[in-house]
C-alpha cells in the first residue's frame, strides 16, 4: 500500500528547487534600463521597456521558479488533504496541479510569442493572448481545486471518522 | 440634493448601519470568548464573507486601481494570487484550525499556537509579529479612510475641506464603536453588510466603466497596448520577476494573514468549510473587478488625453467616480469603499486587542488580564488611537509597517501554522526561529531600502528564508512531545 505524501520527503527537494531558481534569477545580468521606467508623456505612470531587453536573461529561470512555485502550491493541498498519489483525489489534486502548470506554461509562451511584434496581437474576450492566460486561466483555475474540496468533502476532508472524532472531542453526541 | 450631498447621504446611512450592528452586537457579547472569538457561533455564509471581505482590504479598492494606473496588468497577480491562495488556506488550515480550536479553545491564533508547540516563547514571538503588523495595517487603513472621507467632505459645499485628523477622528469613531461594543461579533457582522455592498459595487462600477470607454474593455486594453505593449502583458511595467515573486507571496502567504484564518477558528459546525471555501473566491474575485476596471479605465482615459493625469496613482478610485459615475452609484461605490478599509480594519483591531490583553501577558506572566473583556474593550480603543496618532505624526512609519505587513505575516505564520499544525515533526525552536528570521529579514530589507535585482519582491525572499529554517530545524532538532489531544485533532 502506498504511503501518504509526507512532508519530510519532498520538501527538500523543492525547497532547493525553489532556491535555485531564486538565486538563478538574482545572479542574472540586470537589463541596461532597468524596470518601473518614467512614462515618456503621462507624470506618475510607468512604462515597460520592450520585454526582449527586460527579460532576455530572466524569461526562462522566471518559468522555472513559477512551475517550482505551483508545483509546491499542488504537493501543499495534496498534503493537506492527507490524500495519497494513488489515490481518486491525490491523483485529481495532482491533475489539477498540473493543469495549473500547462496554463502558466501557456502564458510564458503567449507572451514569448508576443514579443517578436508586441503591438500586432491578437485579443481573446478583451486582452492580449499572455494576460487573458493570466487573468482567464491563473485566475480561474483554482476552481478544479475549489471543486475537487466541495465534492470530496464527506469522503476524504471530513469523513465519518473526523466528525465522529470531532464529536468525541467535544463530548458531544453523534 | 446635488451629487455630494448623495455620496454623503449614503456614507452616512452606511455608518449609521455600522453602530446598529454595533449595538445589536453588544447584546450577544458576554464574555471574552464573544468578543474574539464569536462564541464560534458562526455560519458559514457570514463566515465566508467575512473572510474575502478581510482580504480585500482599502488597499484593494484604493491602492489597487491606482497601481493598474500606475504599472499595468502586473498588478492582476495580486488578484489571480488569492483564489489560490484560499485553495492552499482551505486545504491545511480549513478542518485544521477548527479542529485545534475545539481542543484548545483558544482565543486568539497564538493562544493556538500556545497549545501546539506547547511553547509560550513561540505564542510570545507570534503575538509580536501580529502586532508589529497590526499597527502598521491598522495605521494605513485609518488613514485611508480618512482620505475617503476628506475627499467626500471637501465637495459638499456647507462643509468644505476639513483638516485630516478631524476626519480621521469621525471615521475611527464609528469604527472603534462598533469593535469595541460588539467584538467580533460586530465585526463579522459589519464584514457581512460590507462585503454584500462591496460586491454590489463592484458589479455596477464595472458596467460603468464599460460604457464610459468607447468600445468598452477591448478599446481598453487596445489602446493601452498602442501606448506601451509591456504595460499590457502579464507582468506590467515591473517584469516577469516582480510580478512572479509577488505571486509567491500572495498565494503562500494568505495562510498567514491571522485577522483572515483566525475566522476559520470561529465556526459553528466542523463542515462549515465546505460552503465557506467557494464563497469566498467567488466573493473576492466579484469585488476585485472593481480593482481591474477603474484602473484600466483611468489609465486609458488618461493616456488618451481624455482626463488629466492623476497627482496620486490612489486617487484613480475617487477621481473615477466623480467624474463618470452617476450620484447614487457613487454614493454605493464610496461607501463601498469605506466597507472595504473597515472590514479589515475591524478585524486587526480585534486581533491587536487579544494580543495586547491575552496572548502577550500570558506568555510572559503566565496568565492572562483579569476582566478580560473590558480590558479587551479598552486595548481597542488604545490601539486605535495609537495607530492613528503614528500614521498622522509619522506616515513613513506606517508606510513602512503597512508595505511589509503581508510578508511579515506570512514569513512568521506561514511555516508556525499552516504547516506546523499539519506536520507533528515541527518543533518550537524551528518556530521561533523562522518567525524572527521572518521579523529580521522583512523589516531589515525594508529600513536600509534594500531593492534586489530584477525587483524580486524582498517578502518572497523572507517567506522563502523562513521556510527553509522552520524545515531545517525541525528535521535537525528532536521531535517534539505532543499534547495528546492536539495529536488527536492532528490526526483526523
Amino acid at each position: 500500500m502506498s504511503e501518504p505524501v509526507t512532508i519530510d520527503r519532498l520538501p527538500l527537494l523543492l525547497l532547493i528547487a525553489l532556491w535555485v531558481t531564486t538565486l538563478g534569477i538574482l545572479v542574472s545580468p540586470e537589463p541596461e534600463a532597468g524596470f518601473s521606467i518614467a512614462h515618456a508623456r503621462v507624470p506618475g505612470m510607468e512604462q515597460g521597456d520592450t520585454g526582449l531587453q527586460r527579460h532576455a536573461d530572466t524569461l526562462t529561470w522566471s518559468w522555472l521558479f513559477g512551475v517550482t512555485m505551483i508545483a509546491v502550491v499542488g504537493v501543499l493541498m495534496i498534503w493537506g488533504s492527507q490524500s495519497r498519489w494513488t489515490d481518486r483525489l491525490g491523483r485529481l489534486l495532482l491533475a489539477a496541479t498540473l493543469v495549473l502548470e500547462v496554463i502558466f506554461t501557456a502564458m510564458c509562451w503567449s507572451y514569448r510569442q508576443q514579443l517578436s511584434d508586441p503591438t500586432a496581437t491578437t485579443f481573446f474576450a478583451g486582452f492580449p493572448p499572455g494576460t487573458a492566460w493570466q487573468l482567464y486561466g491563473m485566475g480561474l483555475a483554482p476552481f478544479l481545486f475549489v471543486g475537487l474540496y466541495v465534492f470530496f468533502f464527506r469522503q476524504r476532508i471530513v469523513t465519518e471518522a473526523t466528525a465522529s472524532g470531532f464529536d468525541r472531542l467535544t463530548d458531544r453526541p453523534g | 440634493m446635488d451629487r455630494s450631498q448623495i455620496v454623503l447621504a449614503f456614507i452616512v446611512g452606511y455608518m449609521l448601519l455600522c453602530i446598529v450592528v454595533g449595538l445589536w452586537a453588544m447584546r450577544r457579547t458576554r464574555s471574552a470568548d464573544d468578543f474574539f472569538m464569536a462564541g464560534r457561533h458562526l455560519g458559514f455564509i457570514v463566515a465566508s464573507v467575512a473572510i474575502f471581505s478581510s482580504t480585500m482590504s482599502g488597499w484593494g479598492f484604493v491602492g489597487g486601481p491606482g497601481l493598474v494606473y500606475t504599472i499595468g496588468a502586473g498588478t492582476f497577480w495580486m488578484i489571480v494570487s488569492t483564489p489560490l491562495g484560499y485553495c492552499v488556506m482551505f486545504y491545511l488550515l480549513g478542518k485544521r484550525l477548527r479542529l485545534v480550536a475545539e481542543v484548545t479553545r483558544p482565543i486568539s491564533l497564538p493562544d493556538a499556537v500556545v497549545a501546539r508547540y506547547n511553547s509560550p516563547s513561540t505564542g510570545l514571538l507570534t503575538a509580536v509579529a501580529i502586532l508589529l503588523g497590526v499597527l502598521g495595517y491598522l495605521g494605513t487603513q485609518i488613514l485611508a479612510m480618512a482620505m475617503v472621507l476628506q475627499s467626500v467632505l471637501a465637495d459638499v459645499a456647507t462643509i468644505g475641506t476639513l483638516p485630516l485628523g478631524v476626519c480621521m477622528a469621525i471615521s475611527s469613531a464609528v469604527l472603534v464603536f462598533y469593535c469595541v461594543t460588539g467584538g467580533i461579533i460586530a465585526s463579522v457582522y459589519t464584514d457581512l453588510i460590507q462585503g454584500i455592498i462591496m460586491v454590489v459595487a463592484a458589479l455596477l462600477v464595472v458596467a460603468t466603466a464599460v460604457a464610459t470607454v468607447d468600445g468598452g474593455l477591448g478599446e481598453m486594453t487596445a489602446s493601452i497596448l498602442a501606448d506601451d505593449p509591456e504595460a499590457m502583458s502579464p507582468w506590467g511595467t515591473r517584469g516577469i520577476v516582480g510580478c512572479l515573486s509577488w505571486y509567491f507571496v500572495f498565494v503562500l502567504g494568505l495562510s498567514g494573514q491571522p485577522h483572515i484564518v483566525t475566522k476559520l477558528m470561529m465556526t459553528r459546525r466542523l463542515d462549515e468549510v465546505k460552503g465557506m471555501f467557494p464563497i469566498a473566491v467567488i466573493g473576492f474575485l466579484l469585488s476585485a473587478l472593481l480593482w481591474i476596471s477603474i484602473g484600466l479605465c483611468m489609465r486609458t482615459l488618461v493616456i488618451e488625453g481624455l482626463h488629466p493625469p492623476l497627482a496620486e496613482a490612489d486617487l484613480a478610485s475617487p477621481e473615477f467616480l466623480k467624474t463618470y459615475t452617476h450620484p447614487v452609484l457613487a454614493g454605493v461605490v464610496f461607501a463601498g469603499l469605506l466597507a472595504a478599509i473597515m472590514s479589515t480594519a475591524d478585524s486587526f483591531l480585534n486581533i491587536g486587542a487579544a494580543a495586547v490583553v491575552h496572548d502577550i501577558p500570558r506568555a510572559c506572566r503566565g496568565r492572562s488580564l483579569g476582566n478580560e473583556l473590558l480590558w479587551a474593550r479598552t486595548a481597542t480603543v488604545i490601539i486605535a488611537a495609537v495607530a492613528a496618532c503614528v500614521a498622522l505624526a509619522s506616515g513613513k512609519m506606517v508606510a513602512l509597517l503597512g508595505a511589509i505587513g503581508w510578508s511579515v505575516f506570512a514569513g512568521a505564520i506561514v511555516p508556525t501554522v499552516a504547516i506546523g499544525f499539519n506536520w507533528k515533526r515541527a518543533t518550537p525552536l524551528a518556530a521561533n526561529l523562522a518567525i524572527i528570521v521572518s521579523l529580521v529579514l522583512n523589516v531589515g530589507l525594508q529600513v536600509f531600502s534594500v531593492t534586489l535585482p530584477h525587483l524580486f519582491y524582498n517578502g518572497a525572499l523572507a517567506l522563502l528564508a523562513s521556510l527553509t529554517v522552520f524545515y531545517v530545524v525541525s528535521i535537525a532538532s528532536p521531535p517534539p512531545p505532543l499534547d495528546p489531544e492536539i495529536e488527536t485533532a492532528m490526526n483526523l
